[in-house]
């Protein structure tokens, strides 16, 4: 099923993690309730555009306390993975790479982007490989990608500055 | 017209080439969708649903239930090969059928599955034909108070059967429901939360946040974990035939699973999970050879994989009876409807027979359509499993990026992709589940809507929500289930369907 190494991975206390979300669905709820007193809230038979985030922020607030008492009450014991190390670098780095290949779409059009995106996160996932054999494949995978939905199905993905 | 005339006409609609090449093409991007592994039929759905707004809304639909159903079927590849389920519907089959891959009979267990998955299948296609007219009468009579009431409570109880605990599946649907009302609302058209920034007019795009929420933060996963398949067994087309015992014993576990996954496809909930786990229950109770479960028993394939496809046929019904999605795939659906203008609802049938009959004929077809694919086929999706995963990633990347850019031309869907990817990687790893936040982000607005019309209706009478006996039993169910929700803690169904 997986590889014979295990990857590299953290253990956090699960508590913890319950404890965050909680506290930052409370501060969601706080900032989107008090947001929302830009919109009329109306009468009970003539209900404006507040009534509805009204309730919906209350809900937030309500589920936010629940996660807090079930962070609260769960043992310490429980843990829950992220990655670390190599693991939590490959991530950032596909997260940097994600960003550079969006900013890069607009001035490099899609299918240049597409490439150089392909190339980089190749050699990310497999960092082994010769650049050449890199190279083909992202191209194959770009350029083909490009033709099915952009020639063929008429998807207009962003163009460059060099038409394409 | 009625049910047989019905399903002439769709018969009629579905055998022109084109919604036949839709059905083909669904059935065939769901099996591989379901084959791949780490890309679950919501994801890959929500990857394929842009390509869709460019068909009519009838061919349209055809493809996108063929996917539905194409990748139940797949799931089930891996699942029984590898030990690895390409979607949560098919966990339970791991356990029997990669024991029976290691006896030497995958190639019967994938028969048993495809024949499993085509009673199942075209059962259900049946229940939606005698069915949905009933419901879409009884649903005629249903007015914005009893509309709140199910959708409200269908969110709900759809959080609570989700599995994990009660914070687990209810605070995900509250970020959907707040998500979603940010943008233009539909009462009075007013702009909310969008902060000046008009690409926020229509709302969070459902597509970005599901690729979001499941490709993008599955890729995550895989690529802190460079988790490798192991490579699949060879499984020739001589090994494809199942014996006469096997069918003997799958013959029961097939007509059970088909009625727990009919009944529980019909439910709020993660239908295809639910039921094949149901189903899985129900063969360890009653199976003649229950002891055997677990060891190779080919009921504990044949009972799940026939109950998941019956179950994500009848996940129809209430969004084609009622308008009302009871799934993250079928809230997809809806909102792909909803983008050619069209509400499901109890008058689609009367409004739009060409699609509603044209879907159901086109099941019968797509489930004939995925035997022929996925028995002969099968070398065919066993060697994909080889595929490396440096060619296998980017490609999945560079189609999130696409689905995500074409539903709207817009840019702020792809820079939502890694924002939305991170926070579902975070809460998946937590323990949260995500399917209800789907819920939450498409019910939303029509939750809001109801509330405000019954409002206005009653001239602000807040009786006017317990005021029918339908309201009444739906707010009674919810009570119960969310009741039950702080006494027991579920078992751990995760699902994204």
């Amino acid at each position: 099923m997986s590889d014979t190494s295990q990857p590299p991975v953290a253990l956090h206390r699960r508590r913890t993690g319950f404890l965050v979300t909680g506290a930052a669905g409370l501060l969601l709820s706080a900032v989107y309730l008090f947001l929302s007193r830009d919109y009329p809230f109306g009468t009970l038979d003539q209900p404006g555009a507040r009534v509805w985030p009204t309730a919906v922020g209350i809900i937030t607030a309500l589920s936010s306390l629940l996660v807090l008492l079930e962070g609260w009450r769960m043992p310490a014991g429980e843990v829950f993975e992220l990655p670390s190390g190599p693991g939590a670098r490959r991530v950032v780095l596909m997260i940097v790479l994600l960003v550079a290949y969006f900013a890069g779409m607009a001035p490099l059009g899609n299918l240049l982007a597409s490439a150089v995106f392909c190339l980089l996160f190749m050699r990310l996932v497999s960092p082994l490989l010769p650049w050449p054999r890199l190279a083909i494949a992202s191209v194959g995978i770009a350029a083909g990608l490009h033709l099915l939905f952009v020639v063929v199905l008429k998807i207009p993905m962003p163009r460059g500055l060099l038409g394409f | 017209m009625d049910a047989f005339d019905g399903l002439l006409h769709g018969f009629a609609i579905a055998l022109t080439a084109q919604n036949l090449v839709a059905a083909f093409l669904g059935a065939l991007a769901g099996t591989l969708v379901g084959v791949l592994p780490g890309l679950g039929p919501l994801g890959g759905i929500a990857l394929i649903l842009p390509i869709t707004y460019s068909f009519d809304p009838t061919t349209g639909l055809i493809a996108m239930a063929g996917i539905f159903y194409g990748a139940m079927y797949g799931g089930s590849t891996t699942a029984i090969l590898i030990n690895v389920p390409g979607e949560a519907a098919s966990a339970i089959t791991c356990l029997d059928g990669y024991q029976l891959t290691r006896r030497g009979r995958a190639g019967a267990a994938l028969t048993i599955v495809a024949a499993g998955s085509f009673v199942g299948g075209t059962v259900a296609v049946l229940g939606i034909m005698w069915l949905s007219p009933a419901v879409s009468r009884a649903a005629l009579l249903f007015g914005p108070p009893e509309y709140f009431a199910m959708l409200l409570g269908g969110l709900l109880i759809f959080s609570r059967v989700s599995g994990g605990t009660l914070a687990a599946g209810l605070f995900p649907m509250a970020v959907g429901l707040l998500l979603a009302t940010v943008g233009q609302e539909a009462v009075t058209g007013e702009q909310r939360f969008i902060f000046g920034i008009n690409e926020l007019s229509p709302g969070f795009t459902l597509v970005a946040v599901v690729i979001g929420l499941f490709a993008v933060a599955e890729m995550m996963h895989l690529v802190a974990t460079r988790e490798q398949q192991v490579a699949p067994v060879s499984v020739r087309l001589a090994d494809m035939m199942p014996t006469r015992e096997e069918w003997r014993r799958s013959v029961a576990p097939m007509l059970r699973g088909t009625l727990v996954g009919f009944v529980m496809g019909a439910l709020p909930g993660p239908p295809s999970a639910m039921s094949s786990f149901a189903s899985y229950r129900l063969e360890q109770a009653v199976a003649r050879h229950r002891r055997e479960l677990g060891t190779g028993a080919i009921e504990g394939v044949a009972g799940p994989e026939t109950a998941n496809n019956a179950a994500a046929t009848a996940t129809l019904i209430p969004l084609l009876a009622m308008g009302i999605p009871f799934g993250a795939i079928t809230a997809l659906m809806l909102s792909s409807l909803m983008i050619h203008g069209i509400t499901p609802g109890p008058l689609l049938m009367r409004n739009y027979p060409d699609l509603f009959w044209g879907l159901v004929a086109s099941m019968y077809i797509g489930n004939v359509m995925l035997v022929i694919l996925n028995v002969p086929l099968v070398g065919v999706w066993v060697s994909l499993l080889r595929v490396p995963q440096y060619i296998f990633l980017p490609m999945i990347v560079l189609l999130t990026v696409i689905g995500a850019y074409s539903v709207n031309n817009s840019m702020l869907d792809v820079w939502l992709l890694p924002l939305i990817g991170c926070v579902g990687y975070v809460l998946n790893k937590l323990g949260f589940r995500l399917a209800p936040m789907v819920i939450g982000l498409v019910l939303g607005p029509l939750v809001e809507k109801h509330l405000r019309e019954a409002l206005i209706l009653s001239g602000g009478d807040l009786g006017t929500f317990w005021s029918s006996p339908v309201a009444v039993a739906t707010w009674a169910v919810v009570a119960v289930v969310l009741c039950l929700g702080f006494l027991l803690r579920p078992r751990e169904v995760a699902a994204d369907d």
